[in-house]
């Protein structure tokens, strides 16, 4: 027979702690606690010589936790209100004690949670760079608990008039993915700034992180750099979902240029591929929140539905792109939970002659 | 998600997942490659031809299983910030770790060659052929 269960809930001198302060209560002379077996697991007694004259009344009360019968602790008194009463207190106490290392580990992970969801909505950008006759719009939307995705937009340091382009996601959740989170996208924004391309910038990345950390944690990451002046756009993957051009004329092209996912091993092998944005043609990066969001039957919403909507949305606005896909993916969704963040970036050339 | 282990031979073990495999239970896929491999096995075949889906989650657990099998302790994120300055280097592109994938579905292949993790181990077609790649080796 193993160690009562009880036990493993309370530290025994707890245990014999709330005995010895409900023996305090003036007319009670002995207290116990007994496995569900009955044998017995703590107790106190009167003081040598002390014991009374009367043996008294003995009160039980049965210990319950999360449904499973622990036990039971028994009072002896002089009178049956004190027993009773002073049985079904400590009896309460003790149930409490025993929950409490669930409860604290409970509300812990919620606050790990929360702050690393606040940590990871630190990250994501206030606002987008003004570019003259592009226009950049996002959509973020964390789930409750899962988390993971970060998306970036900054003017490059060395080649102020080039832009940076980022879509990430991390495979954890909680403060650990919210500090490689936040690791990321610093060391991306710092690599971009001395790299000529993006596939060398995600490669130092990794270096970094697989040579320095080693969180068990991995992000795919998206990262292109946008000349604003040419439309001229270079793209690398580690990882991650393809990348979508919506031409203006409605044409969808699917880049998905070689590359692994981040912090698992020495080499990405990531190569870029390069494209030109012509007026009305916008550069979409998506998070797997997305094309993986679920109905409640279950079913995915999937590739095909978001490759068709697109390309229903040429020579829409960025800003009009982005709510339409997230409201075709919340109607798809209904009243299932979000299992994932939602991320999308678009970056859209305008057309000759605005609009 | 199920998981069942076979052993076809003393030093290999199969680990065959049915379901969908995620942040809820890509946990108890590595304990599975944990205790096989503290059971005596040096390779290891993953059949992943009953999974219906696979999330990031199961490449963690794939990796994690190819770090035991080459006697290294994965990380776990639940070590928290500690973990994030242990300079212990787990990478590497060896691709000698014991580990073999069988059996993927294209959607669960599709997931393997975007994340890039095609290159890594050895994939076969199905379940025996694994096998016997793994019991010849």
């Amino acid at each position: 027979m193993g160690v009562p269960k009880l036990v493993r809930l309370i530290a025994p001198d707890a245990l014999q702690a709330l005995l010895a302060a409900s023996a305090a209560v003036g007319s009670v002379t002995a207290a116990w606690v007994v496995d569900r077996d009955g044998s017995g697991i703590a107790r106190v007694d009167p003081p040598a010589g002390r014991e009374p004259a009367d043996p008294g009344v003995i009160a039980r009360s049965r210990l319950v936790v999360a449904g499973e019968d622990m036990g039971m602790v028994s009072i002896r008194a002089a009178d049956e209100t004190t027993a009773r009463s002073v049985a079904d207190l400590v009896g309460r106490a003790i149930e409490l004690a025993a929950v409490q290392p669930q409860l604290l580990a409970r509300r812990a992970l919620d606050e790990e949670l929360a702050i690393g969801r606040r940590i990871q909505l630190s990250l994501m950008p206030r606002r987008f760079p003004a570019i003259d006759g592009w226009e950049i719009a996002s959509a973020y939307e964390p789930a409750r608990e899962v988390g993971g995705d970060f998306y970036d937009v900054f003017r490059l340091r060395e080649r102020g008039a080039c832009i940076g382009l980022v879509v990430a996601d991390v495979t954890g959740k909680g403060i650990p993915a919210a500090i490689l989170m936040a690791d990321t996208r610093g060391l991306i924004h710092a690599a971009a700034d001395h790299s000529d391309d993006p596939a060398e910038t995600l490669q130092r990345v990794n270096r970094i992180l697989v040579d320095e950390r080693a969180s068990g944690l991995f992000v795919t990451v998206a990262h292109a750099v946008l000349d604003p002046a040419t439309g001229r756009l270079v793209l690398a993957r580690a990882g991650h979902d393809p990348v979508h051009i919506l031409r203006a004329d409605g044409r969808l092209e699917i880049l998905l240029p070689p590359g692994r996912l981040i912090g698992m091993v020495a080499d990405v092998e990531a190569t870029s591929v390069e494209i030109d944005l012509g007026p009305g043609d916008a550069f979409v990066a998506h998070t797997d929140g997305i094309t993986e969001a679920r109905a409640e039957d279950g079913s995915f919403y999937g590739e095909e539905r978001f490759r068709a909507l697109l390309g229903g949305l040429a020579g829409a606005p960025a800003r009009g792109i982005v709510d339409a896909v997230v409201a075709d993916v919340t109607a798809f969704r209904g009243r299932a939970e979000p299992s994932d963040d939602l991320t999308l970036l678009v970056a859209r050339r305008q057309p000759a002659g605005g609009g | 998600m199920d998981i069942t282990t076979d052993r076809p031979a003393p030093d290999v073990a199969v680990i065959g997942l049915t379901g969908e495999l995620d942040g809820s239970n890509f946990e108890q896929v590595i304990e599975a490659g944990r205790a096989a491999r503290d059971d005596g096995a040096r390779r290891i075949v993953i059949d992943l031809s009953g999974l219906t889906y696979m999330g990031s989650s199961g490449l963690v657990a794939i990796h994690s299983i190819a770090l035991l099998l080459r006697g290294q302790e994965p990380t776990s994120p639940e070590d928290g910030w500690q973990a994030l300055h242990d300079l212990s280097s787990a990478a590497s592109t060896d691709r000698g770790s014991g580990l073999v994938l069988a059996g993927p579905p294209p959607s669960i292949e599709r997931v393997l060659d975007r994340s890039g993790m095609l290159g890594l181990f050895p994939i076969h077609a199905d379940r025996a052929a694994a096998v016997a790649a793994a019991t010849t080796a």
